[in-house]
């Protein structure tokens, strides 16, 4: 449990970071127009890529929180509970998607001719993608445990 | 659940509360009361056995199964 805890610990860290960030990065993106018309001017979306960052990262967050609730049930009511099981569920299907939007947002950056930054950002996403996938079996292996625990609890 | 559980007819018939069986039998009040109640989804070989000695029954007394 102490593990847990610990993990449960950083986890908030990291979601505070990145919740930090999609802020500044939002309002940067707001007060500096001209230089991310700039940056952005070959790309497909243009200027509002800027704007594609923030969403992909708030469904990045969304997945994290999932975890945090599902560890944070794992700590209040022990390893095998619904509750977990659920929370670890849409925490797989949230970080999946982010994945999957990621991989599919790098069509956006073909016009600029830049292919390392597109393979790498696509390997990455992919690893996202795959860890998502597992996050959601993780969840399939604690309903199981659930079952085993409530069957045990109930024999007498 | 088609399996019945006699446990309250076998009490009865020996005159014996659910406090003492459990007491005697080793197990929580709560437990027996699970068991009684038919939410049980498994008896333990060691439990039934003690159960059946401390009633001094055969588990066809205890247990029954019938057509849901």
């Amino acid at each position: 449990m102490k593990k847990i805890k610990i993990l449960y610990f950083i986890l908030c860290v990291i979601i505070i970071i990145l919740s930090i960030s999609i802020l500044t990065d939002f309002i940067f993106s707001l007060y500096m127009k001209s230089t991310f018309e700039e940056a952005n001017q070959n790309t497909i979306l243009g200027y509002l890529t800027q704007f594609v960052y923030p969403a992909l990262y708030t469904i990045l967050i969304l997945g994290l929180i999932f975890i945090l609730l599902g560890l944070r049930a794992m700590i209040q009511l022990g390893g095998f509970n619904s509750k977990s099981t659920t929370n670890f569920k849409y925490s797989g299907i949230a970080i999946g998607s982010y994945g999957m939007a990621y991989l599919i947002f790098q069509l956006n950056f073909i016009n600029t001719a830049d292919a390392y930054r597109i393979f790498t950002n696509s390997i990455t996403s992919i690893f996202i993608v795959i860890v998502g996938f597992g996050i959601y079996s993780f969840s399939e292996i604690l309903r199981s445990g659930e079952r085993l625990k409530e069957e045990n609890d109930l024999t007498v | 659940m088609p399996i019945i559980i006699n446990l309250d007819q076998v009490l009865a018939d020996r005159n014996m509360k659910s406090k003492e069986l459990a007491e005697i039998v080793g197990i929580t009040e709560a437990n027996l009361s699970i068991l009684k109640s038919g939410k049980a989804k498994a008896v333990r070989f060691t439990t039934l056995e003690a159960i059946c000695k401390a009633l001094d029954c055969q588990p066809g007394d205890i247990l029954a199964y019938t057509e849901e």
